[in-house]
């Protein structure tokens, strides 16, 4: 069977993963639009794109085979997901650089496995994936209720994400 | 950077939690599958325009937005009281049919086929989708994968995005097919249908020919005598899509067979104070706890339940092999009927015949004039609102669809302008959580007896027992089957925790 996924090229595709109707599980959703919105300016204020042209951003509902998916072709992926170790800070920001990770609350799917087994099995079929996979992750508080507002310190915390990741893609 | 240390018990309270109560004798009493809970969904949604709730339902849930869209979609049909045109139907039909392919697809060779592939007893490191890719073969992934990619790629097309969709609208959908469109489907649908038949050979090779899988599927572990319930068309065939929810008794007598939107009239909800999630069961016969029979309220909404209330397959490949399990595994009654696959282990078997039975039906939609047609809208022309019980107008829309783990409802009412004013959903995983609970509980009594536990492989023998409804609990438990973060707790009568077995990934 012919590979349905293009060749290896030099962009980055940044994934906000997560529920944009389940509170702070949405945190990963709206961060990845304030970056989408974000380049989209920067492309037209600037008019050459030639660097925005390497970037996407994209939206997950759900993680394992799904997420591995979304990062075929890409040379870097930087995911931005929820997590809930009850042991920090709601808003506490951390970054994970694969494959040291440990789960995040939309990274693995309840339906198949876990990013870990999936990038294990992409690569094993041949799927071209980024050679660095960089995951940011923020301490959620409310998980349970249905609302498409975050909480005060995870909405706080989604600026200091947003401000790390431009810097790792350039045009702060 | 950082350190952090992440505890899985902090992680996993009230999460994919099974507590098992022993009684004096040592013996398994009961066994509670306590499941998280997602607040306030209707609250959510009161005060919305109705018209919005086919975009707001689908982020539900990220495993299946298609059903939900799907249900969504059809309730505001009744609601804004338009019959779709015959295209729209089937477009909507069409990328059903697609949705099935990938999510049975992902099912059986992610979570179901690793317990027989590979084997229920090999290392949980080998029991993956990777241990069954090296036993079957490279090419088998490469299609799998495949698979998803050409049908995520026609659930675009049609529904307009990959993930959320956005076609389905009351009274039809937001776009017609095109010539090289259908074309595109009609290929990617044989392809399907080779797929389909490859995997039910996998299964015949790998797991029927295998004297000790056959056994496994054959064990009284994996037996409950339940009522069945799934949708059928107007000539008892199995429908994902629309026709009328028909339920049958454990001896596969019809028991009632009606249109969705009277649910309420057959379906009840028992609430039991250890869990949140509520429990489905058939108001004409009563809830008597967690036990088989036809006493019994329970019933099971499953892949195997849809074929068990089905009197045959409306596409020929797919009746065949729905012939060829019944032969194997039942007895024709004297209506010529097959009686009811009380193996639940089975489910696997019919969720591959479920697949052959989408990508036939794949093509034959595709395959249809009326699908090309370009009329996908019947405009609403308002809401026909009747009297509501508190005097004020009302109305009504209630749509069903076969979800791949069970019959999806969306129930909501309006006022005259369409703005929601109550909403109730019964999503598929429900209707099987008092079969899951009874299935759990049928796998520990066989490693618990006397107060001895059987400690090596208990955890994957409850987790198989669970894993063949492929639930998706609250839309989701965030649990990973096969090497799932799980606590189990035994407790002695008095519910003081004697032992607790444990296993999740970061250990």
């Amino acid at each position: 069977m012919k590979n349905a996924y293009p060749k290896l090229n030099p962009k980055t595709v940044v994934i906000g993963i997560g529920n944009p109707i389940l509170s702070d599980d949405g945190l990963g959703i709206k961060a990845v639009n304030v970056l989408r919105s974000f380049y989209a300016d920067k492309r037209e204020n600037t008019g050459d794109g030639s660097c925005v042209g390497f970037m996407e951003f994209t939206e997950a509902s759900t993680g394992g085979i799904n997420l591995m998916e979304h990062m075929a072709g890409f040379q870097r992926a930087i995911v931005i997901d929820s997590i809930v170790t009850g042991r920090h800070k709601a808003g506490t920001v951390f970054k994970f650089i694969y494959p040291d990770i440990p789960y995040t609350r939309n990274t693995v799917s309840t339906h198949d496995m876990d990013l870990p087994a999936a990038i294990e099995i992409g690569r094993y079929l041949g799927i071209s994936l980024p050679s660095e996979i960089i995951i940011f992750a923020v301490e959620a508080r409310d998980v349970a209720n249905f609302g498409e507002v975050l909480t005060e310190e995870v909405e706080a915390a989604i600026k200091s994400v947003v401000s790390e990741i431009q810097l790792m893609l350039g045009f702060r | 950077m950082r350190k952090i240390s992440i505890d899985p018990v902090t992680r996993l309270e009230g999460h994919g939690k099974i507590d098992i109560f022993l009684n004096d004798e040592g013996n398994v009493e009961n066994v509670y599958f306590i499941v998280p809970e997602l607040r306030g969904f209707e609250q959510f949604c009161i005060g919305r325009l109705a018209e919005d709730m086919p975009v707001l339902t689908n982020r539900i849930c990220g495993v299946c937005p298609e059903a939900h869209h799907m249900a969504s979609v059809k309730a505001l049909d009744r609601l804004f009281g338009v019959e779709p045109p015959p295209a729209a139907k089937k477009i909507r039909e069409l990328l059903y049919m697609a949705f099935y392919v990938t999510d049975h697809t992902t099912h059986f060779y992610a979570l179901g086929g690793p317990d027989f592939i590979v084997g229920p007893d090999a290392p949980p490191s080998e029991r993956n989708v990777l241990g069954v890719i090296r036993k079957v073969g490279l090419d088998i992934g490469k299609e799998v994968i495949g698979t998803r990619a050409r049908n995520h790629r026609i659930i675009e097309m049609i529904g307009g995005r990959g993930v959320h969709l956005t076609g389905g609208l009351p009274g039809g959908w937001s776009k017609s097919l095109s010539k090289e469109e259908l074309e595109e489907i009609k290929f990617n649908a044989k392809k399907n249908i080779d797929f389909a038949l490859f995997s039910l050979k996998i299964f015949d090779d790998v797991v029927l020919k295998n004297p000790v899988y056959k056994e496994l599927i054959m064990s009284d572990v994996y037996i409950h005598k339940t009522y069945y319930m799934g949708t059928v068309d107007e000539h008892n065939s199995v429908n994902f899509y629309e026709g009328k929810i028909r339920v049958i008794d454990p001896e596969g007598n019809e028991f009632v067979k009606y249109d969705p939107a009277d649910y309420t009239k057959h379906i009840a909800e028992r609430v039991e104070p250890w869990t949140y999630l509520k429990y489905p069961y058939l108001k004409n016969i009563g809830w008597k706890g967690f036990v088989d029979g036809p006493e019994s309220g329970i019933y099971s909404c499953t892949p195997l339940s849809r074929l068990n209330v089905s009197d045959k397959i409306a596409t020929p490949l797919a009746q065949e092999n729905f012939e060829k399990m019944y032969g194997a595994l039942s007895d024709k009654r004297e209506d010529g009927r097959y009686k009811p696959v009380h193996h639940r282990l089975a489910t696997h078997w019919a969720r591959l015949i479920e697949l052959l039975y989408a990508s036939e039906h794949m093509l034959e939609l595709a395959n249809d004039e009326e699908t090309a047609l370009s009329n996908v809208r019947t405009i609403p022309g308002g809401i026909p609102a009747g009297v509501g019980a508190n005097g004020s107008p009302e109305a009504v829309g209630i749509g069903s669809v076969e979800a791949p783990r069970g019959t999806l409802t969306h129930h909501y009412v309006s006022d005259e302008k369409g703005v929601i004013k109550k909403v109730n959903l019964i999503v598929g995983t429900t209707n099987n959580y008092a079969p899951m609970t009874m299935s759990i509980k049928r796998a520990a009594e066989k490693l618990i007896s006397k107060g001895k536990v059987v400690r090596e492989g208990l955890l994957n023998r409850i987790e198989m027992a669970f894993r063949l409804y492929d639930p998706c609990l609250s839309c989701s438990t965030h649990s990973l089957p096969g090497k799932m973060p799980l606590i189990v707790k035994i407790r002695d009568k008095n519910g003081d925790a004697i032992k607790t077995i444990k296993r999740n990934s970061w250990d």
